[in-house]
């Protein structure tokens, strides 16, 4: 662990324990991974609609 | 950052909810029914096997008039004794041998798409007016599905129809009964609005599809994919046809009786839909307007069930923290929270559940919500089937065990 991830850890035991660091991160996780679709479906779809016809 | 993206993901729940409302109003207009007759088509049902000898004898009595295919992949079994001890003319057993046997039922299907040329060397020339039809081992249709099926076809652009498919032992188990509920969601909400865009999914039982659309495709139409009929559908939309469902028309087949056969078959399915990525580049390429959206959305949709995971373990971890953290207990047991994780988890069951009762007719909607409420729940097993795909296709295996059948309880008519 290093010294700048401590005040996280402990930040997230302060705020409803570990278990609550995890869901948070958990979600986060979740919200990256639909912005990843979000962005594959719109860049894809924009794609199809430029290409030569 | 972090609450951005966790703001992002409370998004992507509404979004989906979005969408799955917006299918859900957009199926439930009026249905647009083919004006045309299906009369002068020739239908070959074609059949798969392997080690099906509990249900073949059975499916094939209640098969509709027609010539019937059996493709016996290599079954060590009884099901080549059970096709001949028919002793039906309809019917042509094509045996396949090792070490050609047991390759994926995609090669089954084009080692019976060549015999089926070859042996009726005539199809080929009016390939317009022949329709091969597609039926599991345990697949039952139901008493007029085909004639609702065939004036589809009477629209030169449709390539293939796919049924509407329902759990036949759907009361056997709380199990059985979700399977059907999903396969009637998937049909009544997603399958009918997809069918309107021309680019319904086909699902490999009740599928019906014209004998030229599949020579488009080459002579060997169905690929190796572990979900070659999944392949089939998209490929065949690229090709300039047209896809329908017709809910009304339906087949039955074998819900799973156990959680680990369950989770096994969803696996392969999801693993296949993994292989599917490999037609985001032809969909790119040759789509366009509501069926592009529609096929990147498909295809990319491996992508939410992590998603889905993910929010998942974070419920499980508040869980956890609420148990242990009294603070957090009098902060979240509250009306607020509690109603918006209710409404965020559960909103979805107060469309589908009694959508369920309507189209089963077996059920008050009250029982149908109820249903709603464990359908989600049951969705779990999605999100344990794709980390195990994930984890196969990571390791580069695709190998799989066949489902096994149960024992058909309704033999029908001798």
């Amino acid at each position: 662990m290093t010294p700048g991830t401590i005040p996280l850890v402990t930040q997230a035991v302060d705020a409803g324990g570990l278990a609550f660091g995890v869901a948070r991160l958990a979600l986060a996780v979740a919200g990256l991974l639909w912005v990843l679709y979000v962005l594959a479906v719109v860049v894809l779809l924009f794609a199809a609609h430029r290409r030569p016809r | 950052m972090t609450t951005v993206l966790i703001v992002c993901a409370v998004s992507a729940v509404l979004m989906v909810f979005t969408y799955t409302l917006g299918m859900y109003l957009e199926s439930a207009g009026s249905t647009e029914h083919p004006t045309g007759g299906g009369d002068g088509f020739t239908v070959v049902f074609v059949v798969p096997c392997l080690n099906e000898e509990r249900v073949i004898a059975a499916t094939l009595r209640h098969l509709p008039d027609g010539p019937v295919l059996v493709v016996d992949d290599g079954s060590d079994d009884g099901t080549a004794d059970a096709v001949r001890r028919l002793a039906d003319p309809r019917v042509r057993l094509l045996r396949r041998e090792p070490p050609d046997a047991r390759q994926g039922k995609g090669h089954a299907l084009n080692h019976a798409m060549r015999h089926l040329l070859e042996s009726r060397p005539a199809f080929r020339r009016s390939a317009d007016r022949v329709l091969v039809c597609l039926m599991d081992a345990d697949g039952r249709l139901d008493a007029g599905s085909l004639d609702k099926v065939l004036p589809y076809f009477a629209d030169p652009r449709v390539g293939a129809v796919q049924m509407g498919v329902r759990i036949g032992n759907r009361t056997q188990s709380l199990l059985t009964r979700m399977q059907d509920m999903e396969f009637v969601v998937y049909t009544r909400v997603f399958q009918r609005t997809r069918s309107r865009i021309g680019s319904a999914g086909l699902g490999g039982n009740g599928q019906v599809m014209r004998l030229s659309a599949l020579l488009d495709l080459g002579d060997a139409p169905w690929s190796r994919s572990l979900t070659e009929d999944l392949d089939l559908g998209v490929r065949m939309v690229l090709s300039g046809w047209r896809t329908a469902c017709v809910p009304d028309a339906t087949v039955h087949q074998q819900g799973l009786v156990g959680l680990r056969a369950l989770v096994r078959q969803r696996s392969r399915w999801f693993q296949g839909h993994l292989q599917a990525l490999r037609l985001v580049p032809p969909v790119v390429g040759r789509a366009s307007g509501r069926v592009a959206v529609d096929l990147l959305n498909v295809l990319l949709s491996p992508l939410l069930i992590f998603v889905g995971s993910f929010m998942t373990l974070s419920l499980v971890a508040s869980l956890v923290g609420v148990t242990f953290s009294s603070v957090a207990r009098e902060q979240l047991f509250q009306p607020v929270p509690i109603v918006s994780w209710y409404v965020l988890t559960f909103g979805a069951a107060f469309l589908l559940g009694p959508l369920y009762a309507r189209a089963g007719g077996d059920m008050g909607w009250v029982r149908g919500l109820g249903y709603g409420h464990l359908f989600i729940v049951y969705n779990l097993v999605w999100l344990v089937a794709a980390w195990r795909g994930l984890w196969r296709a990571a390791r580069g295996r695709r190998a799989w065990l066949k489902t096994e059948r149960l024992a058909d309880p309704s033999p029908g008519p001798a």
